[in-house]
Formats: C-alpha cells, structure tokens, sequence
C-alpha cells in the first residue's frame, strides 16, 4: 500500500456553520494505481489533491503515506517527504519562465545536491524519452501547450518519484495534445508509476484503472 | 551562488525591463546623493581639523561692551591680546598675529596675479600653525627682512618648475621681496587662505623706508624693529581696522577655562587706554575647528559656513536615503509578489525556504553592486567638479557600505517575509495568481515619500522665490551699464597718483561712450573694508556708539551708479581729489539722532583727529548683499585711502562695449604701461555675493527633482501593483457597465487621498524649515501660500499622472480577457 486515508475531513468556518470541502474521505492507493478523480466544479477535487500532495491540512482523520502517519509529522517532515516521493503536474503547466525546458529540468535536482555530472545525465535522459531533445535551449513561451505540459511531466519524473499528482493536466489543452499526454501517463503507468489525475474528462477517466467520483466533498 | 540562480536573476530582470531600470534607477540616485552630500559635508565639518595639534589652537577675538551699551564681538583682536597671553600664561605655547591685505603680484613684466592673499605675521607663525617646510633658503623662517615665504602652489604658479628661492617678486606700488621659504599649501578646508606670508617687521621696515616717488627702498641697516610690549597702551589703542587676527596655541596640560578664568587678572596688568579701562573686555576663546560653522562674529577673516545649512544637508541626506530605502524595499515586495509563482514551484520541488530567501538576496545584491558602480562613477565626478575634492573619503565608503548591507537585507528579508513564507502555496494550489490583498504598509511608505518630496517641493520653492525676490528687489542703485576696474596697484602711495588719475579721468570722460567714470574705494557688491569706530559729532567727547563704515568716493560715484541724494549736494570737483566735505547715507543720519535731513546739512563730524562737513544726504541703496541690513556708512573725498584695493568704474551709454573698451584700455596702457587693464560688469560683481545662496539651491532642486522621481517610481510601482490585483474587479465592474472615467476615478481617489495625507503631514515641516532658512537674510520677501498650493497641487497632479497611466491602461482593457482566468 502507497497511501491510505482514513475518515478525512477538512471544513471551513462560514457564518457560524462548517462548510465541509471535503467529508469522511476513505481512500487507498497501491503502488501502480492510475486513479481518476471526477467530480463537477466546486466537488472538492482539488483539495482531495492537495491534501493527499501534502500541501493542504486537514482537520480530522489519518492519512498514512509509505507507512508514516502524515498528520502526526512536523511540516518540516512532510516537506521532505512530499519532496522526496511525490511528483506534480499542473494544468497551467508552472514552468518557470526564465529556465530553458533543460534548466526547467534541472532544477529539481538542484535541491536534491546531486553532482553535475548526474544532472546532466538524468536531463539528457528525460529529453530523450520525451522527445525533446531538440528543445532543450527554448525558453517555455517558445513552446506549445501541449510541449510545456511535456515539460511539466518531465520535470515531476526527473527526481524519480513513487507517485504523480496530476491536477487537470489536460485542461488548457485541445483534444489532440491532450490525448498525446494522456498517453504518456499511460506509458509511465505500465512503467510502474502510481498516478493520481483530477479530470472533467470521462475520456480522460478512462484512462485510469479506478474512477472515484466526488460530490460535495464526499466520494460517491 | 551558483550559476543557475545568477542566470534566472539576470534573465528575469532583463525580462522585467521597466521594473528593473526603475528599481536600479531609483537606487543610482539614492546612493549618488548620499555620496555627493555626505563628502559635502565632511568638507565643511572638516575645517582646520587637519592642523597639527588643532584642538589646542584657538582664536582669541573680542567682545568690548563699551560704557555707552555699545557691544562689539569681533573676531580680530588687538595685537597685543595673545602676546599677553603667552606672557601671562605658562600654558601658552606659542601665539602669533595675522593681519590679511589682498594683492596684487607682478613677476617681472609680464605676470601680473591679482587678489593674492597675502598675510602680515610674526615669525612664531609656523610654530602655531605646523606646515611641512619644502625649502628655505636661510634656514631661519621669516627672519630675512625682504624674505616673504610662498605657497608651494603659488610658487608653482609664479614660476613653474623653477627652484622659487632666491627670486624676486613684486607686491603692488613696486615693494619687492625675495622668496625665502616655500611651505607647504594651506588645505582648502581652512578658514585661512594663504598664499604669501611676510612680518610685520618687514611691513614696517618697508612703510619707513620706501621711496615712493622713485618706487625703490631705500635700505637702512641701522633699521630696528621696535614693538611695544603687551603691557603698553599703544599694543591696545589700535582702530578695527589694522587690528589682528590672533591665535594661541596651549600644551596638553592646559584647558582654555583656566585661561578664561584668569584673564581679568591678566589683563589688569594692561595699561588700558580710557574707553577700554570703563568697558567690559572680554576675549572670546574659538578652537580653530570651531571657526567655520560656529563663528559668526563681526571682522572674520574669510566667508564662513553655516552650522544650519550642514544641518540642512545632514536632513536631506537622512531623507533621500529613507525615500530610496522604502522604495527598493516597496518595489523589491512587489515583484516578489509577482514572482510567488515561481519561488512555488521552485518549493514544490524541493526548495527551502532559505534557498529562495538566498535567492532573493543574490538578486538584491546584484541590484546594488550595479547600482553602486554607477553611482560612485556619478559622484567621483560631481565632487571632483562641484565641490574640487579629489576621490572620495573612506568614511563615506564605510558608511555606504553599512547602508547598502542593510538596504540588501531589508530588501530581501521583508518581501521574503511578507510574501514567501505565508503565501507559498496559495498560488499553487488555487491555480490562479491571488495577490496579497492588505498592502497599507506599501501606501503608508509611498505616503511617507510624498510627505518628503512635497516638504523639498515647498523648500525650494520658498528658497528659489527668496533668490527672485533678491535679484529683483530696487537695490537703491544702477550697475547694469557699468563696469569696473581695479584701481593700478602700481601707483598706490605714488606721488604722481593722482596727476595720473586726472589725465585718465579727463581723457577716458572725453570718449563718446563713457556717460561717466568714477573712481572709489568700493562697489555695490564688494565689501567695504573701512570701518571707524571713532567718529564724533563736533565738539562732544564720545564717539557716536556706531561703527561706521567709510568708501571713498569721487564726485562722479552717484552718477556713475545713480544713486539720489535725498538733501544737500553732491561733491564738487575737485583736482586733488580731496575734500572735507562728506556725504552719508540715511542710516548713518539715523543713527546719528538727526530726524530732518535737512537738519544735518552743514553739521560737522570730526572722524580721527580730523573734522568734516556733511555736504549732503544718500538715500539708502544695499551696497553688499541682502543678508546685511543697510550699514551706517560716510562717504568721503580722498584718494589716499590706506587700504590698497580701489575701483574704476565706467559707466557707458552705448552697446558698443567692446569699441569702447579698447579705447580705455589704450588710454590705461600709456598711462600705466605696468599693469594690464582688467575689467567686469559692475552687476555681476554684485551677483556673486549669491554664488553660496545659489549653490545651495541648486543643490536643494536637484534633491528635489530626484526625490520626486524616487517618489514616482515608487507610486508607479504601488500603482501597478495595486491595477494588477484589482483586474478582475475592474473586468466585473465594466461587464456591468461601469464607464472608463468611473473606473479611472476608482483606482485614482484612493492615491489622492493618501496624497492629501502626505501633504498634511509635509506643511508645517515645511513652514518651519522654509522659516528657518529666512533667518539668514535681513531681508526677507513674502511667502505667500502660493508656495503651499503649488506644492500640492505639483505634487497632486504628478501623482496623478503617474497613477492615471496605470489605471488608463487597466480601465481600457477588454473585461473578457481580465475574466478569462477565471
């Protein structure tokens, strides 16, 4: 088991009522899971996202990550664990600007303290499975949507994660690079790497090997 | 540092053109005027502090409260004062005199050097004074009785390379000395300037025995210079005007309280004359590094500073800083803000907190060694062109170093704290760009800045009226066609002078474009340098209790400056140039209890043992410049006046300058074939009294444009930010028909008011400065509130302008695309 979430909660404070974003969520992961989560505008999608990304609290329940007791650790802690485990894609792509797709890539490794010698080695690696090689000193504004999403896909593999939290990755997309990367997560899939993906997509969904529909915070 | 991080700084600012230029912009000017003012300043606290021993050197001047209430605080002093000293007190060291003439000095035919600053002293002077002796020729200073010693730099300036002992130079009417000492230069930090020194012994050897009918000395070995000593009246009878300039230097051991506080018994020792014996004498004790800012007595030796304007300069320093401190600070947070997305995602994929933090700091850094090389490049060359000082002080580095530590820090810490830390993910995780929504501190830091320039608005505005006022203002006389000379040196005490001057009179009054020519021991612009506190009204025993002063004139002085009389006549002419009439001004006819100025026509005053007649009554003109009240003055008849220094002045009725005054000057070149002929605009003469009061300004407007900039800047930034966080506001209000005015008018009145705010905060600071600074002129013109308006409004206006730019482009774009991310 990758993760479990027992009996999540996260509410905010509205006038006196809570208003819960998400409600008594049971949810488990194994390890070569591609889950889907669907759910109309305001279900809750994101936050189950974030929560499980480690980037949101919650207010009541447990979450257990590779066995650790996630709402038990120090932030400092779940810092260095989301870091170290979780890759994530997003759907307005969150390049930075300034980097070549090469820099872009690199840059995770950069934190990680590993030689350059590795770094360009794991960049040129990730250029060549993607594809774009010969992209490598563009900057992302010189790049289609789709080719950035590439990037940003990229980027969340390069540090070698256990798990992919992909949050509408599709969403600017047309319908062809939408497929060309749906694809790819296919592939990472068979690779063995566990996905989470937030879509509006049936088509998408389909993808996945589990579909879990959220409505008003809880899963249906 | 790594190159990665450099590279996305480099790249991002390049990107961001205009945030980056008004950042460094901002920066530039903030630092190149804290260098400039701050060597400034250090120049004038640094005055005679470079002296050996400086500290224990002091200026005796003095304070004589006469019988008759009259009070006198005058920085020279009789010659006997620290010679008494030395005398009385075994903490004296050493002491010596100094009395300044101004000269002209002739090297052969060819160089003539005018306005020398020549000084009388006694041989102790380098003992009082330590400067490295380059070279003397006799080993012992100032000992050769035709031996004067010379500047280093003036000796480079009469005679080049060339080893200076040995040679001759001329002084004035034909006294020639040989140089028997070179020292070294008299920095330009000190209240004395200094280029040749002579004795008092050789003055009076040569006022003895100086032939001036065959201008040679006529040598007299049996010569001895006798000096009465400190206890005898004659040391204490001297008039203002020949009196010295004394100093005393003390040991270590000896406090100059010791000094003060046996000086009574000191000076009972004195045979004092009569008007000294019924007076209360004092000595007014001024450490030599006092004497620049903190002396403000009457008599001083050289024009001093001003203790309020260093004051003045230290605020705008402490200002500009602050204005540019907020800003970096202020715009550095802004695009920080912008920035949140990528310190995210740079987060999210394992960043710490303290690499962004070192992020943000390497950017600042970069900042402000740009900033830094720019501005130190500016201000080597203004301080090398404006204030002649030659690199610049490591004190300033240091200080500069200290503030540009703290800017960086500042500048880094705060955007990391007030963005970064709290606001990491919100960009993130909502997938949408949410700016920081209380930003008052922002506001309150570009109110801060307004208040400030608005202040320097008012400031330069009151001084640049005062400066118009000065220059408009009916001096009472008229220089604008007239221009003058200085008066030959060569014929001063020449039997032959004033033959001469008739032919040149008479000669130069027949050309056609000279309406009149006048000759007189001043100007309106130049200082009148006579002074006398002995005049009586005939037959009473007291003087007046007023220090006159004395110009000699001519009969055609009036004329040449039209200048009216209000009673009596003018002089008639006279062909010895000497009279005992007088005429005086009417300040001199109040002071003299004379209500009617018809009343005094006719009256005799005696001045010194000789008596005169007042011939008729000047009405008041402003001689010197308007910091100085209308002074008591006589004019007089004669032209052996004792001081060397005399005018020429020529007025012409025509635009043919240039014809006439080679005519004049052809006429001068017969006459006197020794000295060339030099002339200027009597009305600049005048002006120059300004040059401080106009550099001042200059340096305050420049403040104020910059600081206004910086303040722009910083509002432009404010502004865009504030735009950027409300679009899609803008975007609903629109698509629910809201006008383009209406949405101009939203963005703006939250910038005006916090505008109307500075400017309440900035008047009284203003009024009160503004009001300070006045003080310095005995006449002040009238600050209306006009100064006030316009300052608020200026400041109102650009504040607008520079916000409207923002909003105009924010009201006019199209909501769809504001709502789109939505």
């Amino acid at each position: 088991m990758l993760l479990q979430l027992n009996n999540i909660s996260k509410w905010v404070q509205s006038g006196g009522q809570k208003i819960y974003l998400l409600k008594d969520i049971n949810f488990w992961v194994h390890d070569g899971d591609f889950i889907s989560i669907m759910g109309p505008s305001g279900s809750g999608k994101s936050t189950l996202l974030n929560v499980i990304g480690m980037l949101d609290d919650f207010n009541e329940g447990e979450y257990t990550f590779l066995d650790e007791s996630v709402h038990k650790l120090k932030e400092k802690h779940r810092a260095n664990l989301y870091k170290q485990y979780i890759g994530f894609v997003f759907q307005s792509y969150h390049l930075i600007d300034e980097l070549t797709v090469r820099e872009n890539l690199e840059m995770p490794l950069l934190y990680k303290k590993q030689s350059s010698s590795e770094r360009r080695a794991l960049v040129a690696d990730m250029l060549d499975r993607f594809n774009i090689v010969g992209k490598k000193d563009l900057f992302p504004s010189q790049l289609s949507g789709g080719q950035q999403q590439l990037v940003g896909i990229a980027r969340a593999l390069i540090a070698n994660p256990k798990l992919i939290l992909a949050d509408e990755p599709t969403g600017n997309l047309n319908s062809k690079q939408g497929e060309e990367i749906m694809e790819i997560f296919k592939e990472l899939n068979n690779e063995g790497v566990t996905i989470i993906q937030v879509t509006h997509s049936e088509k998408n969904a389909a993808y996945g090997s589990r579909v879990i529909n959220l409505l008003d915070g809880s899963i249906q | 540092m790594n190159i990665h991080e450099l590279k996305v700084i480099v790249r991002s600012l390049l990107k961001k053109k205009f945030m980056t230029s008004t950042k460094i912009i901002g920066l530039i000017v903030g630092y190149t005027i804290f260098i400039f003012l701050a060597e400034k300043i250090q120049h004038e606290t640094s005055y005679d502090t470079f002296w050996k021993d400086s500290e224990s050197i002091y200026r005796v001047g003095l304070d004589v409260q006469y019988e008759n209430g009259k009070e006198v605080k005058s920085a020279k002093n009789f010659g006997g004062s620290s010679e008494l000293l030395a005398k009385e007190f075994e903490g004296v060291l050493t002491q010596c005199n100094i009395g300044r003439d101004v000269v002209t000095i002739f090297n052969g035919p060819k160089q003539k050097i005018q306005n020398v600053d020549f000084v009388w002293s006694d041989p102790t002077f380098f003992s009082v004074f330590d400067r490295n002796i380059i070279s003397s020729e006799s080993g012992l200073l100032l000992e050769n009785i035709h031996g004067v010693a010379i500047s280093q730099s003036f000796a480079k300036k009469l005679f080049g390379n060339k080893n200076p002992l040995g040679k001759e130079l001329t002084v004035n009417e034909g006294w020639k000395f040989v140089v028997d000492t070179v020292f070294e230069d008299i920095p330009g930090n000190s209240h004395m300037k200094i280029d040749v020194i002579g004795t008092f012994k050789t003055l009076f050897y040569y006022m003895r025995n100086f032939d001036n009918k065959n201008q040679v000395l006529v040598e007299n070995p049996a010569y001895q210079y006798l000096k009465a000593t400190p206890y005898e009246t004659q040391r204490w009878q001297t008039p203002v005007e020949y009196r010295s300039y004394c100093y005393i230097k003390l040991d270590d051991n000896t406090s100059i309280t010791t000094i003060e506080a046996n000086l009574k018994n000191a000076l009972k020792k004195v045979a004092l004359p009569e008007n000294l014996k019924t007076a209360e004498m004092n000595f007014i004790f001024q450490p030599l590094a006092n004497i620049h800012l903190k002396s403000k007595l009457d008599h001083e030796l050289s024009v001093n500073g001003d203790q309020r304007q260093v004051l003045f300069l230290s605020m705008i320093i402490i200002v500009v800083l602050l204005v540019c401190l907020i800003n970096f600070v202020n715009l550095n947070t802004i695009s920080t803000i912008e920035n949140a997305k990528n310190y995210s995602i740079r987060i999210l994929n394992g960043s710490r907190y303290i690499q962004v933090l070192r992020l943000l700091c390497i950017e600042s850094v970069v900042f402000n060694i740009v900033a830094l090389a720019v501005a130190i490049t500016i201000a080597y060359y203004l301080v090398d062109s404006q204030l002649s000082i030659n690199g610049i002080s490591s004190f300033t580095y240091l200080i500069l170093s200290v503030i540009v530590v703290s800017i960086t820090a500042l500048a880094s810490i705060v955007p990391f704290l007030s963005v970064v830390k709290n606001k990491a993910f919100s960009v993130i995780k909502g997938g949408k760009q949410k700016l920081q929504q209380k930003w008052t501190s922002q506001k309150v830091m570009v109110t801060l800045q307004f208040s400030v320039t608005i202040v320097l608005i008012i400031c330069t505005t009151g001084i640049y009226t005062q400066m118009q006022y000065m220059m408009d203002k009916e001096l009472g006389f008229n220089g604008k066609q007239t221009l003058y000379s200085f008066t030959p040196m060569t014929m001063n005490q020449h039997p032959e002078l004033s033959s001469k001057l008739t032919t040149f009179r008479n000669e130069v009054s027949a050309l056609s474009g000279i309406t009149s020519f006048s000759v007189s021991s001043s100007i309106p612009g130049k200082s009148i340098n006579r002074l006398n506190n002995q005049v009586t009204e005939l037959g009473e025993p007291r003087p007046y209790p007023v220090t006159f002063n004395q110009i000699s004139i001519d009969n055609q002085f009036l004329k040449t400056y039209d200048i009216s009389l209000i009673a009596g006549m003018n002089f008639a002419s006279q062909n010895d140039w000497n009279s005992d009439e007088v005429l005086i001004n009417e300040t001199a006819l109040s002071k003299m209890n004379i209500t009617k100025a018809s009343d005094a026509i006719g009256k005799y005053i005696s001045i010194g043992k000789k008596n005169y007649q007042i011939r008729g009554i000047v009405e008041d003109y402003h001689h010197v410049s308007l910091h100085n009240p209308v002074t008591p003055t006589i004019y007089a008849q004669n032209i052996n006046w004792d001081h060397s220094v005399g005018y020429y002045s020529f007025q012409l009725n025509s635009n043919a300058i240039g014809e006439t005054m080679d005519q004049v000057s052809r006429i001068w070149n017969n006459l006197y074939p020794k000295e060339e002929f030099i002339f200027n605009f009597s009305n600049a003469a005048f002006e120059a009294q300004y040059l401080q009061d106009q550099k001042f300004n200059q340096i305050l407007s420049y403040a104020t444009v910059l600081a206004l900039l910086i303040s722009c800047i910083g509002l432009l930034g404010v502004a865009l930010f504030n735009t950027k966080k409300r679009i899609k506001e803008i975007g609903i209000r629109k698509v629910n028909g809201a006008k383009i005015n209406q949405i101009l008018v939203m963005l703006n009145i939250d910038f005006i008011k916090w505008v109307v705010v500075a400017y309440v905060i900035a008047c009284p600071i203003a009024w009160y400065a503004l009001n300070k600074w006045l003080e310095n002129f005995a006449y002040q013109t009238n600050l209306g509130i006009w100064i006030y308006l316009i300052a608020g409004f200026g400041a109102l206006g650009i504040a607008l302008l520079t916000v409207s730019w923002q909003s105009f482009i924010a009201a006019n774009r199209n909501p769809v695309e504001a709502l789109r991310n939505e």
